[in-house]
């Protein structure tokens, strides 16, 4: 992992070392191709496919994603170099920008060193450019690619796999040195270990969640509990079961769960520098008028923001439009909702949505974090699509 | 085809000429990119917040600062990064140093007294992003320029627990640079200046129109309370020559050109000699690897 001491970060600005450098990480990411296309775990358009998407995040970084795009990208990237020359890290001095956030409600605290470890252990070439860590993101797609891909049977659900591994949202988040990829490739793969009821795995898998993005490791204890501990998946009685006794909890907690959302609520605030005098606070104040406030919020939180936040835009909400189509044809399909396990998958999917759409206030924030729940669905409905082909084609249908 | 690893490292160890000759021609090319590179100097200072005088000033921010788990020091280093770049600032170096025609003469037409359009790939990508947000973007050297210029020759690094802020930049003509990131503070502790002094005197007008509004004794002596606070604070920003930040440590210029970094121009041409020639070569394998 090369990188310039003297150099905090190389851009495009000095155009002959950007290239050599990711070059050098694109040609790194083309072997590992290779030896997976050799050891047949890709086909040959597969193969294509996933050249494009590692050569898109140089193309991305030279027209799309600016320097100054996600600030935040570089305080792991400092991590990442820290760790490599030093094996170890000064946990509060990685942070690379100030976003003003406590760590109060910090997990075990590896918010920020966990992905760098994480990042650590792909040994790409280079970590000279603030898109570097891209690679190791797109790598770590790859091997979700190949996970989920391995669930399925059907050639057609592995191709719409394919599609939607491509679709804009995801080629940008890959192409940058964030940790949503990190996330979105644990949760899903929480989401397979917890429907095929592995514990042990879960745990672990549910552990590391915590530890990097302890809101959406909340928002999957609903399922990792739902399944585990009430048996959910049985039958629609041990989900409601299931429902009342989560609303009954979180009804005991509501002053302490009120308190963590108004919290995350203020800290966002703050970031968009909407906070008293200049702007207003609303407090949340009862989860009952939450919950019923919350399907309104869900589709808000789906179509948000519109057209309305950037030219980027132009691409984003068409994704979405074209996502929701594509998940109401697969439920329809599927009969998704017969089934008591779907139905928590979707219930976990409102609340990621709901939680996250009523504490984030920066649009743009808002659809980093709501694209791993998205995500996370449409990962389970080709799973109930390449289900439902199996079935067909052993009915001889 | 049977699919046995020992079959591709054979096929690699055959190849392994052809990736070593190939590493050693990009190395020697890195070697030469290397000597038409200009030599570039670190050119540094090291300030810090006027934190302890500043009471002051930091008002409801700080407590919201606070209570998010943020401290003054952190929620300066925020305002120093916003405003030392930005369009503010940039204009102010402009009219009182003539910085945009000093940065951009050789875009300048002395024929038609304005300046020539840029086309450089930087300048072309520029607007090709632009016409993606669907902006019309015009090439010629402007405030967002000179701002972008700012950005990209002069860094700032922070260290929150100390909150100590390190202006640096890499720069072939040290003494210049030197003088342009004084200015630059200057500027950036005006700009603060202005705004302060904006938002002192319109309290200070609102606190004496309550003042004059008021009747009841308490609360005059409440109003009067604020107003002398306010009145302090404007007399700091127009006595104080370094009005929110002070300078820990002095410009420092490095003793030998830090830029181009020998060994790393060196390895990052061999990485890219070793793992493109794999690379290519690889890919010539599987391509032959027959499927069913």
């Amino acid at each position: 992992m090369l990188y310039d001491i003297f150099v905090d970060v190389y851009y495009f600005d000095t155009p002959l070392i950007f290239l050599l450098s990711e070059l050098s990480n694109f040609f790194f990411c083309l072997i590992i191709l290779c030896v997976l296309y050799y050891f047949k775990k890709l086909k040959f358009q597969e193969f294509i496919f996933w050249a494009l998407g590692f050569l898109s995040i140089i193309l991305l970084a030279v027209t799309v994603v600016g320097p100054d795009m996600f600030p935040d990208s570089g305080g792991y990237l400092r991590c990442v170099r820290d760790l490599r020359d030093n094996f170890s890290f000064d946990e509060y001095a990685c942070q690379g920008t100030i976003t003003g956030d406590s760590e109060l409600f910090q997990f075990l605290g590896f918010k920020r060193s966990l992905p760098a470890v994480l990042f650590f252990i792909i040994p790409i070439p280079s970590i000279a450019s603030i898109i570097s860590l891209g690679f190791i993101n797109k790598i770590y797609l790859l091997g979700l690619y190949i996970f989920i891909r391995s669930k399925l049977s059907d050639d057609k659900s592995r191709f719409y796999l394919l599609i939607l591994f491509f679709l804009p949202t995801l080629l940008l988040y890959s192409a940058t040195g964030l940790r949503e990829i990190i996330i979105l490739t644990i949760q899903s793969v929480l989401l397979f270990t917890i429907i095929e009821r592995k514990l042990i795995i879960s745990t672990i898998f549910f552990l590391l969640l915590a530890s990097i993005k302890v809101q959406n490791a909340a928002v999957m204890l609903v399922l990792y509990a739902g399944i585990f501990l009430f048996r959910s998946h049985k039958s629609y009685f041990h989900l409601i079961i299931f429902l009342i006794s989560f609303l009954i909890t979180t009804l005991v907690f509501q002053e302490q769960i009120l308190y963590v959302i108004n919290y995350f609520r203020l800290g966002f605030l703050n970031e968009m520098k909407l906070l008293p005098p200049g702007g207003i606070m609303t407090k949340f104040e009862s989860i009952p008028s939450m919950i019923l406030n919350s399907p309104l919020v869900f589709l808000k939180g789906i179509l948000s923001p519109g057209l309305g936040l950037s030219a980027l835009n132009i691409v984003f909400f068409p994704e979405t439009i074209l996502l929701i189509i594509w998940f109401v044809w697969g439920a329809w399909y599927t009969k998704y909702f017969s089934d008591s396990l779907n139905c928590l998958v979707f219930i976990v999917f409102y609340i990621g949505i709901v939680l996250n759409f009523i504490v984030v206030e920066n649009d743009a924030t808002f659809l980093r974090y709501r694209f791993t729940f998205v995500y996370l669905l449409m990962f389970h409905l080709l799973l109930m699509v390449d289900k439902k082909r199996k079935l067909l084609v052993s009915d001889g249908l | 085809m049977e699919i046995d690893y020992k079959l591709l490292i054979e096929y690699v160890r055959k190849n392994i000429k052809f990736i070593f000759i190939f590493t050693l021609l990009t190395t020697f090319l890195g070697f030469l990119s290397l000597l038409t590179e200009t030599p570039k100097y670190d050119v540094s200072t090291v300030i810090t917040a006027n934190i302890e005088d500043d009471n002051n000033g930091l008002g409801s921010s700080g407590i919201v600062q606070n209570l998010i788990g943020g401290s003054p020091k952190k929620a300066f280093i925020y305002e120093f990064e916003q405003t030392i770049y930005s369009l503010d600032v940039a204009k102010r170096l402009d009219e009182k140093e003539n910085l945009l025609f000093r940065i951009f003469e050789d875009f300048y037409d002395e024929e038609t007294k304005s300046y020539v359009e840029i086309k450089n790939l930087n300048a072309v990508l520029k607007k090709i992003k632009f016409w993606f947000y669907g902006i019309e973007y015009k090439l010629v050297p402007n405030y967002f320029m000179l701002r972008d210029y700012l950005k990209g020759s002069v860094g700032i690094d922070y260290d929150e627990f100390s909150g100590l802020i390190t202006i640096s930049s890499l720069t072939s003509n040290p003494h210049e640079t030197q003088e342009m990131i004084k200015i630059l503070l200057r500027e950036t502790d005006n700009s603060f200046k202005e705004i302060d002094k904006i938002n002192t005197n319109a309290k200070i007008d609102y606190l004496y129109a309550e003042l004059s509004k008021n009747k009841e004794v308490n609360q005059i002596a409440a109003i009067s309370s604020i107003l002398q606070s306010e009145l302090l604070k404007k007399s700091l920003i127009d006595s104080r020559a370094d009005y929110k930040f002070r300078t820990v440590r002095g410009f420092e210029m490095s003793e030998f050109p830090v830029y181009p970094n020998f060994m790393f121009i060196i390895m990052l041409w061999a990485f890219f000699g070793f793992f493109g020639s794999s690379a290519y070569k690889l890919f010539k394998f599987i391509l032959n690897i027959p499927r069913d």
